[in-house]
């Protein structure tokens, strides 16, 4: 069976077909004992289909719902909430001047490099303990 | 009581009446979710995540959607959220079984069998394809109002529609090829 005929087939179980449509259709349908066949049996599917059960959830399911929504909020997602109310502000903040800094930068130099706005220190763990290794092998 | 006027007495405090609008939807949601997911404490979740996100974002709601629609949106994308964590976990546990379906213990076991099967095989299509029928045919949605609800265009819609069916006409070809002439639908209360 050609796609365009066994298309047009499904759509007319959804949709109102044009005359042309129709007539291809209709005319398609005469000429074939299997196209038929096809029709009844998509029939027969979609009544199957639209006479399922209806499930449902278990009973008192708004009760729950309604459990849920107004449980006091555990310990912990209090806690989280107010470390991000607490932080996030800063966090923008600090990424706002740093961004703020990043440009001043590359407008002055013409060459952005992190390390020039940020205060430059000792960079790894040796180099901090330096001081301290010499002393020790005096 | 409308669902505006439930919403706005939810906004001003009153917690009962949003209990209302969860027992008016739920079962709506639980169509959506379930016929996504499957039964079990999966769909479950997800279902109350939908009503908990709603009552977050209760003052954005402008009731440009019907609520059913902005809540049925909700749940289909916290499904489709749920899927690809199930993918994900599938991926690194791959013991993992897919808890697809309860099979429920009625007397008619003629109507169960076929409900199960159907049901596995709604389950076993790509979540964007499973989506259009659990909205067409659980939810009895019209074409505009999935594409509404999916945020694609209607011919996108009547494309997954029938691709869908197709699949599922595949799939479910050995159940309900030419021997199976009747077909039992849902059973009288």
């Amino acid at each position: 069976m050609k796609r365009s005929v066994r298309d047009l087939l499904f759509k007319s179980f959804d949709a109102s077909l044009t005359e042309k449509e129709q007539q291809h259709l209709d005319s398609e349908l005469s000429g074939s004992a299997s196209l038929n066949e096809e029709k009844r049996q998509i029939e027969r599917m979609r009544q199957t289909l639209a006479g399922m059960k209806h499930p449902s959830f278990k009973p008192f399911f708004a009760d729950r719902v309604m459990n849920n929504l107004l449980k006091p909020g555990d310990e912990s997602d209090i806690f989280f909430e107010s470390l991000k109310l607490a932080f996030g502000r800063m966090a923008i903040a600090a990424a706002i001047i740093i961004t703020g800094l990043l440009s001043y930068d590359a407008i002055r130099y013409h060459h952005p490099v992190l390390s020039n706005i940020l205060p430059s220190g000792q960079n790894n763990l040796e180099q901090a303990l330096d001081p301290a290794l010499t002393y020790l092998q005096e | 009581m409308t669902d505006a006027q439930l919403i706005k007495a939810t906004i001003e405090g009153d917690d009962s009446a949003f209990k209302k609008l969860v027992q008016r939807y739920e079962g709506m949601v639980a169509a959506t979710v379930i016929g996504m997911l499957g039964c079990g404490d999966e769909a479950e979740d997800v279902g109350q995540e939908t009503f908990i996100r709603f009552y977050k974002n209760l003052k954005q709601y402008r009731g440009e959607a019907s609520l059913s629609t902005y809540l049925t949106r909700i749940a289909m994308n916290l499904s489709f959220n749920a899927l690809k964590r199930r993918r994900l976990s599938r991926m690194k546990f791959w013991s993992v079984d897919d808890p697809v379906v309860q099979i429920r213990d009625t007397e008619d076991h003629e109507y169960d069998d076929t409900h199960d099967h159907v049901q596995n095989a709604v389950h076993k299509l790509p979540p964007e394809f499973r989506a259009v029928i659990v909205l067409r045919f659980y939810r009895e949605r019209s074409i505009r109002e999935i594409s509404e609800i999916l945020k694609i265009p209607q011919g996108t819609v009547l494309s997954r529609l029938a691709r869908a069916q197709h699949k599922l006409r595949a799939i479910l070809q050995p159940i309900m090829g030419d021997s199976h002439e009747t077909v039992r639908t849902r059973p009288a209360v």
